[in-house]
């Protein structure tokens, strides 16, 4: 339940959509356009980053919630 | 047509019988009888007779060979029926049968009827509507999935998702899906994963079935539940024809199992690919942008050397810009390494690199395996050599060799006298050539060999 934190994949490829297309447009100052790169770079490992993570994994829940539908 | 009934003409029992057969089946050529199903008697033949019942009356029938193959629904006796036949006189016999072409359930309509009241009443409410459907995520975090943990749908979704994206969880929601329990279980389901925090979409399904063992996905609750989830839900529901009220409420519709997994899921390979195409433009970008920076800054360098007059070299003014010209360098070195380490980081993110590192340790795999294989064969050669010479050894020709010779009568080899009489011809096989003797003298013990005589002949 921690592991909320972690960002959505979608989110950092069209962060990362967003800043190609900044920079290849121009007209960033030089210091704009290394920091543009710089966040570029780190939102393209944390998208590897959510690729790679643990191998696979099957939870099989137990069936706790079996008399939640009473009141339907 | 009729025969005239009258004692002084009766017809026979064939004619009455024949008279009968194409009233009745003339008249009941199409028949939908409804009851219940007492005998049912399947022949060696294949044939499969029975009878149906109500309180009044008791009516026959069989279903042919080739129709039984072919019917969708087997009934068991004491249950209620709709057939649908044509009535047949068996002269012979004097009685008539159905011949049933189908059966069905009685209940089969009234499951239809709830099918589509539901259905229009939901339709109605607006739960089908496509702007109520969500996105499915790009990636998600983990897939949960509500089906039986032993069917097939649970072995296909794992199975497609783990060859996509292996490294995204399952949470799998172990639930009834055909009976009494499955509604209710499927909702409980659906609750649960709406709140476990790995969660982001959920697949509820499973393999095909008749239209009673998907009931579930046809009932109100669930519907409604699909209709309450605040993750993306994704049905898939026995095969591509089968089409439940589920399908109409979930986000989306999958044909199969398998299918949703996919929808579910992306291929991680192309994800990759895609955030190393992102890396690759935004490196160009800011290496031309540089490069522009850099050719502005020798071309104002020019200008100011151009512009300065001789005498204006040791001014002030241009040791001021001097100074300027050195940190605006320094400054665009210092962004150029800065570059440098970023280009680097960026390259070792690159699946390139592990795909190179996988294709070295596959030749080394590949190498060692051919060396095996060579080893293996020279082992083999040499057993085959030795072998073959022990083979050489036991053979008659080595015999031969040494000096031993083989003596036959008629063609057949001789290990003893017991044949043998004075004058006969043998010819005996030496190692090189043959030569023809007569038999001269005969003695009975092994081992003395000189009873044959007849170099010289």
């Amino acid at each position: 339940m921690t592991e909320d934190k972690k960002p959505e994949f979608e989110d950092v490829i069209q962060r990362l959509e967003n800043l190609v297309n900044q920079l290849e447009t121009g007209g960033l100052s030089l210091d704009a356009a290394l920091k543009v790169y710089e966040e570029g770079v780190g939102l393209a490992r944390t998208g590897n980053q959510l690729l790679e993570g643990a191998e696979k994994r099957i939870t099989e829940l137990q069936k706790t919630l079996n008399s939640v539908q009473e009141h339907d | 047509m009729n025969a005239a009934f009258s004692p002084s003409s009766p017809v026979t029992v064939t004619q009455l019988t024949e008279q009968i057969k194409s009233v009745l089946e003339d008249s009941f050529r199409h028949v939908w009888l409804e009851g219940e199903l007492s005998h049912l008697n399947p022949h060696r033949s294949g044939h499969v007779y029975l009878s149906l019942k109500d309180e009044g009356a008791r009516i026959d029938g069989v279903v042919w060979r080739s129709t039984v193959a072919r019917l969708q629904y087997r009934p068991d006796p004491g249950e209620k029926v709709i057939v649908r036949g044509k009535l047949n006189v068996y002269a012979p016999q004097g009685g008539y049968k159905l011949i049933i072409d189908s059966i069905e359930p009685v209940g089969l309509g009234a499951l239809q009827a709830a099918f589509n009241a539901l259905k229009a009443q939901l339709q109605s409410e607006g739960l089908f509507e496509a702007g109520r459907k969500r996105k499915l995520p790009l990636l998600p975090r983990g897939v949960g999935v509500i089906t039986s943990s032993t069917g097939a749908a649970r072995r296909d979704i794992e199975s497609v998702i783990h060859r996509r994206c292996p490294n995204i969880p399952i949470i799998l929601y172990p639930a009834n899906v055909q009976g009494k329990q499955a509604a209710p279980d499927i909702v409980a389901g659906l609750r649960l994963l709406n709140e476990h925090p790995e969660v982001s979409v959920i697949i509820v399904g499973r393999g095909g079935g008749s239209i009673e063992d998907l009931w579930a996905f046809n009932e109100e609750i669930v519907a409604r539940e699909l209709s309450r989830s605040r993750k993306p839900t994704i049905s898939a529901v026995g095969h591509e024809t089968d089409t439940t009220i589920a399908d109409f409420v979930a986000d989306v519709r999958a044909p199969t199992p398998s299918a949703a997994a996919e929808l579910a899921v992306p291929v991680r390979d192309d994800l990759l690919y895609t955030i190393d195409l992102y890396c690759q433009r935004i490196e160009r970008a800011l290496s031309s942008q540089l490069q522009r920076c850099s050719e502005k800054l020798s071309q104002l360098q020019l200008r100011i050397e151009r512009s300065l007059s001789t005498d204006a070299l040791h001014s002030p003014l241009t040791n001021r810009c001097h100074a300027l010209h050195s940190a605006f360098l320094a400054l665009l070195g210092r962004e150029r390494s800065r570059l440098i380490s970023l280009e680097q980081t960026l390259q070792g993110l690159s699946p390139v690199l592990r795909i190179g590192r996988a294709k070295s340790r596959l030749a080394a795999i590949q190498t060692h395996l051919e060396r095996l294989g060579d080893s293996y064969l020279s082992q083999t050669r040499h057993r085959l050599s030795e072998a073959t010479a022990r083979l050489d050894a036991l053979s008659p020709l080595a015999s031969l060799q040494r000096g031993h010779s083989i003596t036959r009568k008629d063609g057949e080899v001789l290990t003893g006298i017991e044949n043998l009489r004075v004058d006969d011809q043998v010819t005996v096989l030496l190692a090189r050539g043959q030569f023809e003797a007569s038999i001269t003298t005969l003695s009975e013990h092994h081992m003395s060999h000189e009873n044959k005589h007849g170099k010289t002949e």
